[in-house]
């Protein structure tokens, strides 16, 4: 496949970034589309010139390090992948691909498609886990979890915070990546002593951070790669309702 | 009262202020339609608009109106303020777009022009309350000040754009304000979806009817 490639270069976050064209030559449909722009890197190399920069690293879609907005989609046009599980095979010979990087004032950018998302562990840190004294692990039947509750909170568990429903947000709402991890922890009985201080802290850090508000609509939903429902949206709403009224903190 | 002004300024916590909001709104929209339809209910001695200025006149007459009035100007005044500060936000939130865009699939044509439907019902909403509230203190005789403001092409097709937007304004805005309310399940949730569907389509036909009615066949002009 002989494809023409139309990538976001911005040399540092302080520089004026634009779209520069490359060519991307015999392209096996076999190979990912991070395999083909590291062909098109091997051969800006040759050339003497600076490679495009982007992040990935696991290459099989777990890691959540990938974050490339594919002709306006993150991740690209495969409904419930990451961009390092796209392959080739997707497009057509002599197809125009605009690559760029996530977009939101929380995820400045580094360098060409890298942004920092280093907004989503300060929200973790903020309120996503649990304070439990380390050592050795306890017996997995001493609490019990109805089965629903395990596996709606495995399902929002499953995120691997790409960050792909801020990008895709019209709203660049990290609503979606919050209610995740919000839901994981509330469906389970050890998430319920920090229940209260979770949310508020979280949902607060998510307002200071930058982020864009939710207006439902469900862009993050079709984009995340782990088929996140934004019925976990309205179960952090239902959090904060009750955090917010329930709780003797001033 | 620190926890209180932190809720009403949060992201959540101004969703949920826009939904309560709507939600009043929508009930106001219900109590206007059922009023408006006495524009249709059968003339008494000759007189086509005798059941709808009874009502008006009676309900000009009520104590309460005048409150009722301030009341309903502050939740539209809350709803717009806090959707606009929502929205400035959003625009902030992204300050460089994409050059490329293209939805994934959950984005619909309702969902996507919101903010747009809701100007639009803001600048009918400043038309309609001068034509109606502000030029006529009707002296009685509101059904022949209504039908005058009506008649005629361009009012019809103003109304008619209007209504157009309220109906696309509401068939995302109430099954939003139910998720936003945390309502959300796998049984009840694609009934809220019809019926916020079916409130849109009822509410927007209606006052539709009512433009049609009054711009074309009503004859309120000579």
């Amino acid at each position: 496949m002989n494809l023409t490639l139309k990538v976001w270069r911005q040399k540092d976050g302080a520089s004026r970034g634009a779209l520069e064209t490359y060519a991307a030559r015999d392209i096996s449909p076999d190979a990912s589309f991070l395999e083909m722009i590291d062909i098109v890197n091997e051969e800006l190399i040759r050339e003497g010139k600076d490679p495009i920069a982007f992040d990935n690293d696991c290459r099989e879609g777990i890691c959540g390090t990938c974050s490339l907005v594919v002709n306006g989609r993150a991740h690209g046009p495969q409904r419930n992948h990451t961009v390092c599980t796209l392959h080739m095979r997707h497009f057509k010979d002599g197809d125009v691909i605009v690559v760029e990087p996530w977009r939101s004032r929380a995820f400045p950018v580094i360098k060409d498609c890298v942004v920092d998302r280093a907004a989503l562990d300060r929200l973790t840190a903020a309120g996503g886990y649990i304070s439990v004294p380390t050592g050795s692990a306890v017996d997995a039947n001493a609490i019990l979890v109805p089965r629903d509750s395990a596996e709606k909170a495995m399902d929002a568990a499953a995120c691997i915070g790409c960050g792909a429903c801020v990008a895709a947000c019209p709203n660049a709402s990290v609503s979606l990546f919050l209610a995740a991890k919000i839901s994981q922890l509330a469906l389970l009985p050890q998430g319920q002593p920090e229940r209260e201080r979770r949310v508020k802290a979280m949902t607060a850090l998510m307002k200071a951070e930058g982020f864009g508000n939710c207006s439902w609509e469900r862009e993050c939903e079709a984009t995340c790669p782990k088929d996140i429902k934004i019925a976990n949206i309205s179960r952090m709403n239902r959090e904060f309702l009750l955090a917010a009224l329930s709780s003797a903190e001033h | 009262m620190n926890w209180l002004c932190e809720f009403m300024t949060s992201s959540i916590g101004k969703k949920l202020e826009v939904a309560l909001f709507g939600f009043f709104l929508c009930m106001f929209l219900v109590v206007h339609l059922g009023g408006n339809l006495f524009l249709w209910a059968p003339a008494v001695g000759g007189d086509p608009g005798h059941w709808f200025n009874l009502y008006a006149n009676t309900l000009e007459s009520q104590f309460f109106i005048t409150f009722a009035e301030l009341g309903l100007a502050a939740v539209f005044l809350v709803h717009i303020a806090v959707t606009l500060w929502v929205q400035w936000e959003n625009w902030k939130a992204r300050p460089i777009g994409y050059t490329t865009t293209a939805w994934a699939g959950g984005r619909t044509i309702s969902s996507a022009s919101t903010i747009y439907t809701g100007v639009i019902l803001l600048i009918f909403l400043i038309v309609h309350v001068r034509a109606m509230r502000f030029e006529e203190r009707f002296g009685g005789q509101l059904y022949s000040h209504v039908l005058h403001e009506l008649t005629g092409t361009p009012a019809a097709v103003f109304y008619l754009v209007c209504m157009a937007a309220l109906g696309l304004h509401l068939s995302h805005g109430v099954q939003a304000a139910a998720r936003t309310f945390g309502i959300d399940h796998p049984k009840f949730t694609p009934i809220i979806e019809k019926l916020g569907l079916a409130f849109a389509i009822v509410m927007a036909g209606s006052f539709g009817a009512i433009a049609v009615w009054g711009g074309w066949f009503a004859g309120g002009k000579p």
